[in-house]
């Protein structure tokens, strides 16, 4: 079996659905532009717009501020 | 006057009636602060993504305030101060948000202690996804069975599918497969194998079209080489 590589356009979580409100009160929607470790994805691996990834990035640092979100997890080490 | 959102963290070894005098000190450092309080939202007691002052838990408190940047550095001051409370962030506001709205964000904490593993379930999720999705066509010949042994159907799930099966036309087929379940479980193993090879190819086609036609032709004709060679 050949595997090809598929490419298939990216695109931005926020722009697509005008409904998810990007906020630092909001961890669980955060999250999913982490890596397990917590650090923040970058915008190629995610496909968020570069204005929705910077108001990305205050939330995140918002949260991390007020331990709803971890500076870093040691996932590796367990 | 400006809009504010504060959000704090109380010490939950200031439990109960703690809390309450707690958001009372607060309110007062408010006032102090010449700004008024517009809501309080109590999110209850939740686990921190690390520990504050050796704390695991935490009550969190979110308040929205009317004020001046000056004294709200005030407020922040006797934020800091105060010993109950182990962490805050203010954060201003272009616009009021209407309260009734606000969200109290669900705690996970409590099934990733270690934070950061919703990728990794987000995955999990996705391969239960295509397992269920693999074996769909196997499960409605498994429903039109389960229509006609309706003694032996084990889920309710799939009593309720038999009598949609029954008025289906599957519902015919069904009696033939009825007469060799063993070998019509390998006809449903083969069929889906069928399927997953006509989907592969499928998908080469589609690829061969976006592509130059004569680099996947002579592709296409290697692969069938190699599945030549791992038949034989």
């Amino acid at each position: 079996m050949r595997f090809k590589m598929q490419y298939k356009r990216k695109i931005c979580k926020f722009c697509e659905n005008k409904d998810v409100v990007l906020d630092y009160k909001n961890p669980s929607t955060l999250k999913r532009f982490l890596t397990e470790e917590g650090k923040i994805l970058p915008r190629r691996i995610t496909g968020t717009c570069a204005s929705h990834q910077r108001q990305l990035v205050t939330a995140i640092k918002r949260a991390r501020n007020i331990a709803l979100l971890a500076y870093a997890s040691d996932i590796k080490n367990v | 006057m400006r809009n504010y959102e504060c959000l704090f963290i109380v010490n939950p070894n200031f439990d109960g009636d703690g809390i309450s005098t707690v958001i009372e000190k607060v309110t007062g450092y408010v006032k102090e602060a010449d700004a008024e309080v517009a809501n309080i939202q109590h999110w209850g007691k939740r686990r921190l993504a690390y520990q504050i002052q050796k704390q695991q838990y935490g009550n969190y408190v979110l308040m929205h305030l009317n004020g001046e940047a000056p004294k709200i550095t005030d407020l922040q001051r006797s934020l800091e101060l105060d010993d109950s409370v182990l962490a805050y962030l203010t954060v201003r506001l272009d616009e009021m948000p209407e309260f009734d709205k606000v969200m109290i964000p669900e705690d996970e904490s409590e099934d990733d202690r270690r934070g950061g593993r919703s990728r990794y379930d987000d995955s999990r999720s996705r391969d239960r996804d295509s397992y269920s999705r693999r074996p769909r066509s196997a499960d409605s010949d498994d429903e039109a069975e389960g229509a006609d042994l309706e003694g032996e159907s084990d889920s309710d799930v799939k009593e309720a599918a038999a009598p949609a099966a029954e008025t289906e036309p599957e519902a015919a087929d069904a009696p033939v497969a009825e007469k060799s379940s063993d070998s019509e479980d390998s006809e449903s193993e083969s069929e889906s194998k069928v399927d997953s090879t006509d989907a592969d190819e499928e998908a080469d086609k589609d690829e061969s079209d976006d592509d130059k036609a004569d680099t996947d032709t002579d592709a296409d004709a290697g692969e069938d080489v190699d599945d030549k060679k791992e038949e034989a």
